[in-house]
């Protein structure tokens, strides 16, 4: 195999959407450095969001390609990976969007901060279509090392470092135990990298312990990038100390990162135990919308709350996960797209509000009403989105999720999501009673102090950008969400490891009927997974 | 494209509030108000009485995926209730006082409800009605907490938490039949002849009664209304009880009885004696209430287990009856709630210790008691106005179907009349001090809300067929495809059947 | 030597990194310890590799860019750990109380 037939072999155009990332970042870092920092923070994030821009469009002009597998078969340009990368795109599109103007009051560089965000972004990019081990671990660890960087980016502020170094040890542990179910995995499978190879010598093989030990650790370090209750601890220390526009990525980029890895995955390399990883993600679910929810009530301040609310977040998106059926994967991927735009508004209003008053706690909010109705408005639609009041998206997102949950028999968890998104509605709306319903006289003393509103400082344009963006996609994209659903769906449908996760399931049954015993058969009728 | 104006243009009339100039927003809110009651009325007089099925049928795809399509329709079921609504959206608004602060979120939260409510009564798929029931959620939260008295904050979260507990079991009933049924839409017309097994039936039934129960409401579901309709304005408690618990029986009717018929014929005795509970608790309540707006209150606790009753029994009667009580029940609550509300804000306490004599024609309220003593009569179902008319439909419909719970019901209509007297005689006669008689002047336009309710009341009163004529052909229609009740349908004979 | 071998010997490296990982106060150890979990990995896929997959040696590569990752990581780790000494003048994990643990 000469050099040009592998170099015409690998399907090099599939990874264009990225390359386009990587030069953007290449470009930011150098010219950076060439130019000099202080000229960097008026050009430096424009030319990321054209990079982002472009990547985005790249991805647009993939849809209609026949996927291949490109680079010997490690990375997957199917219409899924498309869906999933222009996500994680999109998010850190508007993050940057609202990141300006902060990291440039925080006194810090930009261009090093829009460098480490794009090498985030690279990484979490080709998790989305990574389909070897040795890509997706290196995926991931790109996608975690420059998060830990970013949490902690404010160098000078402890509570910045110390929820740098706590992301850190507790990441670098679970990636270890991550790793550490791959090469079991690579063992067990008799030698295979490739995930598909791997389901199929594990097919044959019928070492189902050694399999499920591989499945809880791959677990464990999936559900702690989706932070996913019991291995939520890091979330809300985290989302506390590090920068805000840090956190809204990490609660919607690296966590639909998360997602996309846990589909490929465990919907490709264990078929054999569908029922299994099935059932402990149905627990992970009811976990993580329970206690996610309802310790988000007891929070005062807002980044601690809707670190609590994402983790309440994750769990319905479990639920279109779980269920392993066509439209459960859908309405996740739809849930996630959905989620991105009113959670990165709801922070866009946070980072404004921070930005003009220095506080986040919610006490602080009072009164906001009557001084900045705009941001009252923004921060109120967004967050009653999340709470899925319609007729704004999030009603929609949930909707799709509930409807294709309890096609697929799983009651249990619907009436479980319907009884926490109550819940939730009460933490949001407390919230947004804090802005509207307080007298003038009962405002608190940053609201009563609040400087003029003022757009013009270096930042405050992409942030007004990002917040009518966000806050327009939060009103309108439900209302509009047919197209939008049916891509999603097309995405999915074109995905044939999908279908196979789902052949074991039969849809009638509501609680599970056996006990699966080891080693199991590779297809049975029992349903552990459906509540 | 009628009924779609009147959602959407009161919705639209919200947000365009922003624009207009402060000084105009009452005007524009009841410009705004009044041409979609003219609307409504305007449906009224093309709607065909005779036609018993659902008229001016709108139906456009939205989102298949879900089986959710926009598809609007009136019936005879719907049509007072969607009158009843426009006509208190503008007198709500025009009864608010000149002074409210926040006018433009105000107006445009009520437009808004307004809207959503139409919605609700017009929809004609499932998820679209779920869609406008969670609606109307956020801005009834607002008006409450914001322009509430005491405890708004604490009555206002209450009555968004009920609701939306009643939203999310109204959410699983619906989901439910959809995928029992195997159907591919929320299309009502696609789910009414449902086929499914009676146990199964009687589960949907079952999440539909206690979801629309939270929001009627029925005992023992009722406990977020005192402090509700307490701490909400008298705008505000006048939608909150005319239309928006109208929300809850318009939902058991046409999503109870009319989705699982079977089911409901089942249950039909024990939603009779649910029914005859509701309507003895909220009376025995409201006599021992010694604030009179609490008393308003809990008289709507047992005015609305009339309709429950109607139609429980089942008779065409009982049916017009229900229907016709919605309706009464909404135009005589509006009217003791702006009354109670006038009182209030003249006298400045509401306590049935400290109001006295204001039937004095000098210095007290004379032409607010005396409407007053109206409201309280229609209340009680004194004969000549609208409250007999539909009190004696349900009675006289229902008495050959369950005599025992129709006679407590009766009984129920006495303990009114006693609460009643209780509280005109309190507030209305005796003498009236003189040292506290230093009330501001009732004007002009503040009597044209109660003006014309209680002309509307006197009117239906003498004239019951303009009141029953509407729905008539579809409680007509209803009643034809349902199987006949009688008392011996136990729910253990069923199980035998099965 | 049997494969069963090197398996434990990974297993019980893992098994005294996580312990590391539990028990230690300084943070430097606990990165040690993390690194620890990191080579038993290392030691699985070598010997895997050696064992099933002599063709491909695809558990070599693999381990390669483990190490790689894990020199990343450490340096990133030290970098935090030596921001925070700057701050704080201290490395031991019971005085980050900053945020609620």
């Amino acid at each position: 195999m000469d050099v040009a037939n592998l170099a015409s072999q690998l399907n090099a155009g599939a990874i264009l959407p990225e390359g386009a990332v990587i030069l953007t970042l290449m470009v930011v870092l150098i010219g950076e450095l060439a130019l000099g920092r202080a000229s960097a923070a008026r050009w430096t994030p424009y030319v990321a969001i054209a990079g982002l821009l472009l990547s985005v469009g790249l991805l647009c002009l993939q849809w209609d390609l026949t996927p291949t597998l490109s680079f010997l078969g490690s990375f997957n340009a199917d219409k899924l990976s498309i869906v999933l990368r222009s996500i994680i795109a999109l998010s850190t599109l508007v993050t940057i969007l609202m990141s300006i103007r902060y990291v440039e009051q925080a006194g810090s560089s930009i261009g090093e901060f829009m460098t480490i965000l794009l090498s985030a972004t690279v990484g979490g990019m080709f998790l989305c279509g990574a389909e070897e081990l040795t890509m997706i671990f290196v995926s991931l660890e790109t996608l975690s090392i420059a998060s830990y960087l970013l949490t902690g980016y404010m160098k000078r502020d402890p509570r910045s470092n110390e929820a740098a170094l706590k992301y850190l040890l507790i990441g670098a542990a679970s990636s270890a135990v991550f790793l550490y179910g791959l090469s079991l995995l690579y063992g067990l499978s008799g030698g295979e990298t490739h995930l598909s190879a791997i389901a199929n010598a594990l097919a044959q093989g019928t070492n189902h312990l050694g399999l499920l030990i591989a499945l809880v650790f791959v677990i464990a370090g999936i559900s702690f990038k989706i932070a996913a209750v019991p291995f939520h601890q890091w979330t809300p220390d985290v989302y506390e100390g590090a920068p805000t526009p840090v956190v809204a990525f990490l609660s919607v980029g690296s966590k639909a990162a998360g997602f996309a890895l846990a589909i490929r995955l465990l919907t490709q390399a264990f078929p054999a135990v569908v029922e299994q990883w099935q059932f402990i993600f149905t627990a992970l679910a009811i976990l993580s919308m329970v206690l996610g929810n309802v310790v988000a009530i007891a929070q005062t301040s807002m980044k601690r709350m809707l670190a609590y609310s994402s983790i309440g977040q994750a769990g319905f998106v479990m639920i279109g996960f779980v269920i392993g059926t066509e439209a459960g994967y859908a309405s996740m991927i739809f849930y996630l797209l959905i989620y991105l735009f009113m959670n990165l508004g709801a922070f866009t209003c946070i980072i404004l509000f921070a930005l003009r008053t220095g506080t986040d706690q919610i006490s602080e909010y009072a009164g906001l009403y009557q001084k900045d109705p705009l941001l009252t408005l923004a921060l109120s639609l967004c967050l009653l989105s999340l709470g899925g009041i319609p007729p704004l998206a999030g009603f929609f997102g949930k909707i799709y999720l509930f409807w294709a949950g309890w096609q697929a028999g799983a009651y249990g968890l619907v009436i479980l999501g319907l009884v926490t998104s109550v819940i939730s509605i009460y933490y949001y709306i407390r919230v947004v009673k804090m802005m509207v319903v307080k007298e003038p006289q009962e405002m608190s003393d940053v609201v009563l102090n609040y400087p003029a509103i003022n757009w013009t400082p270096l930042g405050m344009r992409p942030l007004q950008v990002g917040l009518f963006v966000t806050l327009i996609a939060t009103s309108i994209a439900g209302i509009l969400s047919n197209p939008l659903f049916t891509l999603v769906n097309n995405a999915v449908v074109e995905v044939p490891h999908l279908q196979t996760a789902n052949a074991a399931k039969t849809p009638m049954a509501i609680l599970p009927t056996t006990t699966p015993e080891l080693p199991a058969p590779l297809v049975s009728n029992s349903d552990s997974t459906a509540l | 494209m009628i009924l779609s104006t009147l959602i959407w243009f009161p919705i639209l009339g919200a947000i365009a509030l922003a624009l207009v100039p402060s000084r105009y927003l009452k005007w524009a809110a009841l410009i705004l108000s009044g041409s979609i009651l003219l609307g409504s009325l305007w449906i009224a007089y093309q709607f065909d009485i005779t036609q018993p099925l659902i008229q001016f049928r709108e139906d456009l795809p939205w989102l298949a995926t879900l089986g959710l399509n926009y598809q609007l329709g009136v019936d005879g079921l719907s049509l007072p209730l969607i009158i009843l609504n426009t006509l208190l959206t503008w007198i709500a608004i025009y009864s608010s006082p000149e002074a409210t602060e926040r006018p433009r979120l105000f107006y445009g939260l009520v437009l808004l409800i307004s809207g959503a409510v139409s919605g609700a009564f017009l929809a004609q798929n499932l998820l679209l009605f779920f869609l406008f029931y969670e609606i109307e959620l956020v801005p009834f939260y607002l008006l409450i907490a914001i322009w509430g008295s005491e405890k708004k904050s604490y009555a206002a979260m209450k009555f968004l938490l009920y609701t939306a507990v009643s939203g999310a079991l109204i959410f699983v009933a619906f989901v439910g039949l959809v995928w029992l049924q195997g159907a591919d839409s929320f299309a009502y017309t696609a789910l009414a002849g449902n086929t499914l097994p009676l146990w199964q039936q009687l589960i949907l039934l079952a999440f539909v009664l206690i979801g629309f129960g939270i929001k009627i409401p029925l005992v023992p579901l009722h406990t977020w209304l005192p402090d509700t309709y307490v701490a909400a304005s008298a705008p505000i408690a006048m939608l909150l009880g005319g239309v928006l618990a109208k929300l809850g029986t318009y939902g058991i009717f046409r999503f109870g009885l009319g989705l699982f018929p079977e089911a409901w014929g089942t249950l039909a005795p024990g939603l009779a004696t649910w029914a005859t509970v509701s309507v003895l608790y909220g009376a025995t309540v409201a006599i021992a209430q010694k604030d009179i707006k609490r008393m308003v209150a809990y008289s709507s606790v047992g005015h609305m287990g009339y309709i429950l009753l109607g139609g429980a029994a089942l008779t065409e009667l009982s049916l017009v009856g229900a229907v016709a009580q919605m309706f009464a029940h909404g135009l005589i609550l509006a009217i003791l709630f702006h009354l109670v509300g006038m009182v209030e804000a003249k006298v400045g306490t509401r306590e049935l210790d400290v109001l006295n004599g204001l039937m004095n024609p000098l210095r007290g309220l004379p032409l607010v008691s005396a409407l007053l003593v109206l409201g309280g009569m229609a209340s009680a179902g004194i004969p000549g106005l609208v409250g007999f008319v539909s009190e004696f439909l349900v009675f006289q419909g229902s008495y050959a179907v369950f005599p025992l719970q129709t006679l407590l019901c009766v009984v129920g209509t006495g303990l009114t009349a006693v609460y009643f007297v209780i509280l005109l005689n309190r507030t209305c006669f005796g003498k009236l001090d003189n040292a506290i008689a230093d009330f501001p002047k009732v004007e002009w336009r503040e009597r044209v809300p109660a003006l014309i309710l209680s002309l509307t009341i006197l009117f239906l009163g003498l004239q019951p067929t303009w009141l029953v004529r509407w729905s008539e052909a579809s409680t007509h229609a209803m009643v034809a495809v349902l199987p006949p009740v009688t008392q011996v349908t136990t729910l253990a004979q069923v199980l035998d059947r099965e | 030597m049997p494969l069963e071998f090197f398996l434990l010997l990974a297993a019980a490296l893992f098994c005294i990194g996580i312990y590391g990982l539990i028990t230690s106060r300084n943070a430097v150890r606990v990165l040690m310890s993390v690194e620890l979990l990191l080579n038993s990995v290392n030691i699985n896929l070598v010997a895997f590799s050696n064992f099933l997959d002599r063709q491909n040696i695809n558990g070599q590569v693999f381990t390669v860019f483990v190490i790689t990752v894990a020199a990343a990581e450490a340096a990133v780790g030290l970098a935090i750990i030596l921001a925070i000494y700057r701050n704080r003048d201290t490395v031991d994990m019971e005085q980050f109380n900053l945020l609620k643990w």
